[in-house]
């Protein structure tokens, strides 16, 4: 390898490397994908915004942080904002966070015998 | 939007006009992902051009001529990349704010800028000599390019690795 390529290839991997493994409070990495959860319950409340969307979801006693996908990937597949209305009921799948015992990333949603793939 | 654990000028800050417009509307979010991404690659390929020129890559070709059409072009990018970056902070300031790997990324950009800043305003001023064809430029600057190759590639990761932590 020639005196440039192992340059930048060092420059690369120190560059990978500054990235704070640690710390991970909401992305997408936070999610524990081979625990799969189940929740079936209501909709408290929903916001059908970018980056994603999110419910308030009361499901097993608890409310629920759910994460969703994009505004524009949800209407896509079919998925509406008037589906996801406070009072709806609704079935989740997806994958609990590893920070807080509360939230959850949605690989799917059933609403009213539809279901929506997020991913 | 959750907006927990976050100052007040940053809940402010997201919650007014255009933050509620870049989450709510359908087309505008993409748009300025897809402009984020088009600046920052003009910006960090017309530097790491003149990076490589500089740790040797090409030394056939005059330094300064590489420059001359590889940094506007970087500044153009830089132009592109500024402004879509606050619209795309503004749409989630508070999760930008505590997230770790954005404050990284500003960091290495702003120590991107001084390192470019020191070679400009030293070695840079005698580029015509140093940097004709053939000829090794001083080792400050090679460190400079070296370094800044660094820095922008780990802009570039730690940019995309934001939405995984």
């Amino acid at each position: 390898m020639n005196r440039i390529a192992r340059r930048t290839l060092i420059a690369a991997a120190l560059g990978a490397a500054l990235a704070p493994a640690a710390l991970a409070h909401h992305g997408w990495g936070s999610y524990d994908s081979n625990t799969v959860l189940t929740l079936n319950g209501t909709i408290r409340a929903a916001t059908y915004e970018n980056p994603h969307g999110t419910l308030q979801f009361d499901a097993d006693g608890k409310t629920w942080l759910v994460i969703l996908a994009p505004p524009s990937r949800m209407q896509n597949r079919g998925l509406e904002a008037a589906a996801l209305k406070p009072g709806t009921v609704a079935t989740v799948v997806g994958y609990p966070s590893r920070n807080d015992p509360l939230e959850m990333r949605a690989e799917r949603i059933t609403v009213d015998g539809k279901t929506t793939e997020l991913r | 939007m959750e907006h927990g654990g976050g100052p007040e000028w940053a809940v402010w800050l997201q919650e007014g006009a255009v933050g509620r417009t870049m989450r709510e509307s359908f087309l505008l979010y993409p748009l300025v992902n897809v402009l984020h991404i088009l600046g920052f690659t003009a910006l960090a390929g017309g530097i790491l051009a003149v990076d490589l020129r500089l740790v040797g890559l090409g030394r056939r070709l005059p330094l300064d001529q590489v420059a001359r059409v590889m940094l506007p072009v970087a500044l153009v990018g830089l132009a592109v990349s500024v402004p879509t970056g606050a619209l795309l902070f503004v749409t989630e300031a508070v999760g930008m704010w505590t997230n770790p790997v954005f404050g990284w990324k500003v960091g290495i950009i702003a120590l991107a800028g001084a390192n470019a800043l020191a070679l400009h305003a030293g070695p840079w001023r005698r580029v015509a000599e140093w940097g004709a064809p053939g000829v090794k430029p001083p080792v400050f600057a090679r460190a400079a390019g070296a370094a800044s190759l660094l820095f922008w590639m780990s802009a570039l990761i730690l940019g995309r690795l934001i939405a995984y932590f």
